[in-house]
């Protein structure tokens, strides 16, 4: 681990709209953007309705309709938001271009606007009216892909597709392949669309929060006594991520460092859901953060991936307190706000850095006993050293990264 | 640097369960590309594909709710692993508490999910239709190594690569690094990929299919055979695979990846892409294009893929590139999409083991600008050979490249190749 | 017969919408010009019109499909269809 691996620039879009900024906005007010999803007609009454859309168009400058054109939501996020993060980087296309960029992207589901477009076109029409256009971005790293194009990127293109882990999981692929020398700069992020059918399926299956009698929509209540789901938004972020030594270099601001990450699985997951590992995930936790040199008490704020579904969260909590002991620091919450999948968590993380006055999210007023994991109550909290960013994914697949403040930052 | 081995290896493909029989086909210079059962090709075409035919027995030892809820690519994941974990003489269980599983897949639980479609948007009630939702629990493309992990009780990173065609090659790739880093001392590296009828009239879209069964590197070849299945590799450290006294089967020496940005479905005419991935992957491995023996080629039997890997060849190996045997699985089981890359890694160990590379099935003259050593008819011979070097080329332009390298089945040590050139 | 200013009009429309050229208005694609050059398309687009072709006038286009280089403009494909509908569907 001796490389020390940056973040540079960040791009985002989400239902707060393009940027860092208004997320910030929505974080501090603890304000969850929600619209109607179109229903399907097996839309069961009391189901989820509502999802984080994205507003109007949010892709201009970044991605002019000409190179938009066949473009899936997903692509043209990604597009968008990596070249927002080149942008914030203070970079340059010409001179990041070539096999020293790299992209690693993560998805949850791809592009399944496309893919139900496509599997409508079958049922209407049959296998000979699939379209060849919608076809090419079905396929999980098309997004990745538009990126390399967009951007000249001919070094290492990956795909990370595991649930709600998948943009953790990149990012911390992502800062590998630098550590590995195998790339000199890379793309990193999370990219997801919200469709009726990938909506409807999740509702069907259980995964999401649904209105009650006492608040008409629906809100993850993460940690929440009353918690029943999540709640999915579409978006994406990017990272540019770069050796420390060449960020300090040319003199471009770092936005955090990116200094451990830790990976692990929960066997006990059944399909689709989150199992009772607690112990040994926080066993390999803390082994693998200590076998990078990080002790877990040096971490001063935990940004947590709980989103609000009842066995993920109890999970979340039990890992945090087996890992941290009575020493657990404030645990913060964004997917109150920012809902589950899209790139909303992973931008969250580097505005958790700094100064943060994040208001509880609407589903929050009434902690769960059980947890035993005081959720942070929107008092304000100064800077952070370092942060421990978590993602637990139903199926089993768990990710940490340790995040720093760059000193002197 | 922490050299890693290869002491398992499994595979479901079209020509049955088992290394065994992928094998005896390849050898014998057939090819298990028929006429699609699984699901009717209506009036596409092709009618044609590599379609595994048979029972998996995937899954046995779960309970009966939980099996049914396994994807057909998540059942040809298990079985596969299962091979590999036994031919390594590993149990689950206890070996694989701090062990990682890295798969790559590219349809993941739509086979199952594109028939659940219909009652999606009809409204259709019932418990047929209420147990098809939960089939798309599976859909998801990190439920093979998600059920894998299960399987065999594995707590260390489970990570899936969808990077389409190259994803079970880009998979060898992060296990690799994990592996050398210490993250991991054990790793389950695999693809697996089920026909669907999505892919199937895609590819058909695309016009990329080939009536007959596909003709890699020949003359007029029309096009791709689809395929299924899944290919499965116990990787380990030197370290582990010593202290339990594990017989290694061939070292994985280095990988590469690399991206066309050319074109989202065509790749780079030039093949600078899938040269790079080649070259990075030898870097990799600290040996020089001159001490590779034998290439297993992406090999898809477009006319557009065989004729850039050949100029990607040239590339990499300069005036002797016409002279280095190149083979393609791809024309004896057809494309397995996710999965082609992990069950011809799986094909590329066997011919160093068994010291010959197995024919390319197929019809046809050489093609001028597409001009590879083919393997054809028979096995060839390659005693002393010591390096092979596997290469896949994706959608989006992804490519990724590794390079396995002979371990002495004496004396276990891995041959000295008298060095990097 | 099939009225070829009505298939000229069905086979724009097919170009604007398969090929997801937003606010293009049909009317403005010229006759004459090769449709590549004038709305930027490649060959997947050529695969996309294809499809298009063949299921609104239900065709079978074999092979390859639409060469770009002989079929490269309106003019072009109408002919191109109208051949083919005589072929395969005589008398329609």
């Amino acid at each position: 681990m001796s490389l020390d691996v940056v973040i540079t620039g960040a791009g985002t879009v989400g239902p707060p709209g393009a940027g860092l900024e208004p997320l910030r906005e929505s974080l501090r007010e603890g304000r969850l953007e929600l619209s109607p999803v179109e229903a399907l007609p097996g839309r069961r009454p009391g189901g989820a309705r509502l999802a984080g859309r994205l507003p109007e168009d949010p892709f201009q400058p970044w991605l002019s309709p000409r190179e938009a054109r066949r473009m899936s939501p997903a692509s043209r996020m990604a597009v968008c938001v990596a070249r927002m993060a080149v942008h914030d980087a203070n970079l340059e296309k010409e001179e990041l271009a070539g096999p020293g960029l790299a992209v690693s992207l993560g998805t949850a589901f791809g592009s399944t606007t496309y893919t139900a477009a496509l599997l409508q076109q079958a049922l209407d029409a049959g296998p000979t009216a699939i379209s060849p256009l919608l076809f090419m971005e079905t396929v999980a790293n098309a997004h990745a892909g538009q990126i390399a194009l967009a951007l000249g990127a001919t070094g290492s293109n990956l795909t990370i597709s595991q649930r709600e882990s998948s943009g953790l999981l990149a990012v911390a692929r992502g800062a590998d392949l630098l550590r590995q020398g195998r790339a000199e700069r890379v793309l990193a992020g999370s990219v997801d669309e919200v469709s009726p059918i990938q909506h409807h399926v999740l509702d069907r299956v259980g995964a999401l929060a649904r209105p009650t009698p006492q608040e008409d929509r629906e809100l993850p209540r993460v940690f929440g006594a009353e918690r029943d789901g999540f709640v999915i938004s579409e978006g994406g972020t990017v990272f540019v991520l770069e050796p420390g030594d060449r960020a300090r270099d040319r003199g471009t601001p770092i936005l955090a460092r990116l200094t451990a990450r830790a990976r692990a699985a929960d066997p006990s997951a059944p399909l689709g859901d989150w199992g009772h590992g607690a112990e040994e995930l926080a066993e390999r936790l803390t082994g693998e953060l200590r076998r990078q040199g990080i002790d877990l008490d040096s971490i001063d704020r935990v940004v947590s991936g709980a989103n609000g579904s009842p066995r993920g969260d109890l999970l979340e909590a039990r890992v945090l307190r087996a890992a941290f002991g009575n020493a657990l620091p404030p645990v913060l919450a964004p997917k109150s706000v920012t809902g589950e999948y899209g790139g909303g968590f992973l931008a969250s993380a580097l505005l958790a850095l700094d100064e943060v006055e994040w208001a509880p999210g609407p589903g929050c007023a009434q902690p769960d006993p059980e947890l035993d994991l005081p959720p942070h109550d929107g008092e304000r909290l100064a800077p952070a050293r370092r942060l421990l960013l978590t993602c637990l994914a139903s199926g089993g697949s768990a990710c940490w990264l340790v995040l720093d403040r760059e000193p002197g930052a | 640097m922490t050299r890693v081995f290869v002491t398992g290896l499994g595979a479901v493909s079209p020509c049955g369960m088992g290394v065994a029989p992928l094998w005896k086909t390849a050898r014998a210079g057939a090819h298990a590309i028929r006429e699609l059962e699984l699901f009717d090709p209506s009036d596409q075409r092709t009618r044609l594909a590599g379609e595994f035919s048979g029972e998996t027995h995937a899954g046995r030892d779960l309970l009966p709710a939980a099996r049914r809820r396994l994807s057909r690519t998540d059942r040809f994941a298990l079985a596969a692993a299962r091979e590999a974990v036994d031919h390594a003489g590993l149990d689950s269980g206890a070996p694989w508490r701090n062990a990682g599983v890295f798969f790559g897949t590219s349809t993941g639980g739509m086979q199952e999910g594109e028939q659940l479609y219909p009652d999606v948007v009809t409204d259709a009630r019932g418990a047929a239709a209420r147990r098809r939702f939960l089939d798309c629990l599976a859909q998801p493309l990190g439920s093979p190594a998600e059920a894998v992990a299960r399987a065999l009780g594995a707590r260390g990173p489970v990570e899936t690569s969808a990077a389409a065609c190259a994803a079970s090659t880009q998979a060898l790739e992060v296990a690799l690094g994990s592996l050398r880093e210490g993250e991991v001392q054990l790793a389950l590296v695999g693809g697996a990929d089920g026909l669907c009828r999505l892919t199937y009239g895609g590819f058909n879209s695309l016009r990329a299919v080939s009536p007959m069964p596909s003709r890699p590197f020949r003359q007029g070849r029309e096009g791709l055979s689809l395929g299924e299945g899944a290919g499965a590799l116990v990787l380990e450290t030197e370290e582990h695979a010593r202290a339990r006294g594990a017989t290694p089967l061939a070292e994985l020496a280095g990988a590469g990846t690399s991206c066309d940005a050319y074109h989202m479905t065509a790749p780079q005419p030039e093949g600078r892409g899938a040269a790079l991935a080649m070259s990075r992957a030898l870097a990799d491995a600290e040996l020089s294009p001159a001490r590779v023996d034998f290439v297993n080629a992406h090999g898809t039997g477009t006319p557009h893929n065989d004729a850039a890997e050949w100029n990607a060849l040239r590339e990499v190996f300069g005036e002797r590139a016409g002279r280095v045997p190149v083979t393609s699985t791809k024309g004896v089981v057809g494309h397995l999409l996710g999965a082609c890359g992990a069950l011809e890694a799986v094909v590329t160990v066997l011919c160093l083991r068994e010291g010959e590379v197995h024919p390319t099935p197929g019809q046809g003259e050489p093609d001028p600008e597409a001009a590879v050593d083919l393997v054809v008819g028979a096995p060839r011979s390659l005693r002393g050979a010591r390096v092979g070097v596997t290469v896949n080329l994706a959608f989006g332009g992804a490519n990724a490249a590794a390079v396995f390298r002979r371990v002495d089945v004496a004396s276990d040590d891995p041959l000295d190749d008298g060095g990097a050139a | 017969m099939t009225d070829t200013e009505t298939l000229r009009g069905q086979i724009k429309q097919i170009i604007v919408e398969r090929l997801f050229i937003d606010g293009l208005d049909p009317a403005d694609i010229e006759d004459d010009a090769p449709i590549g050059e004038q709305l930027g398309l490649d060959s997947m687009d050529f695969l996309e019109l294809a499809v298009g072709l063949e299921q609104t006038f239900k065709l079978e286009i074999v092979g390859k499909g639409l060469e770009p280089d002989s079929l490269r403009s309106v003019d072009a494909l109408v002919a191109f269809v109208e051949e083919k509908l005589a072929e395969q569907h005589p008398g329609s």
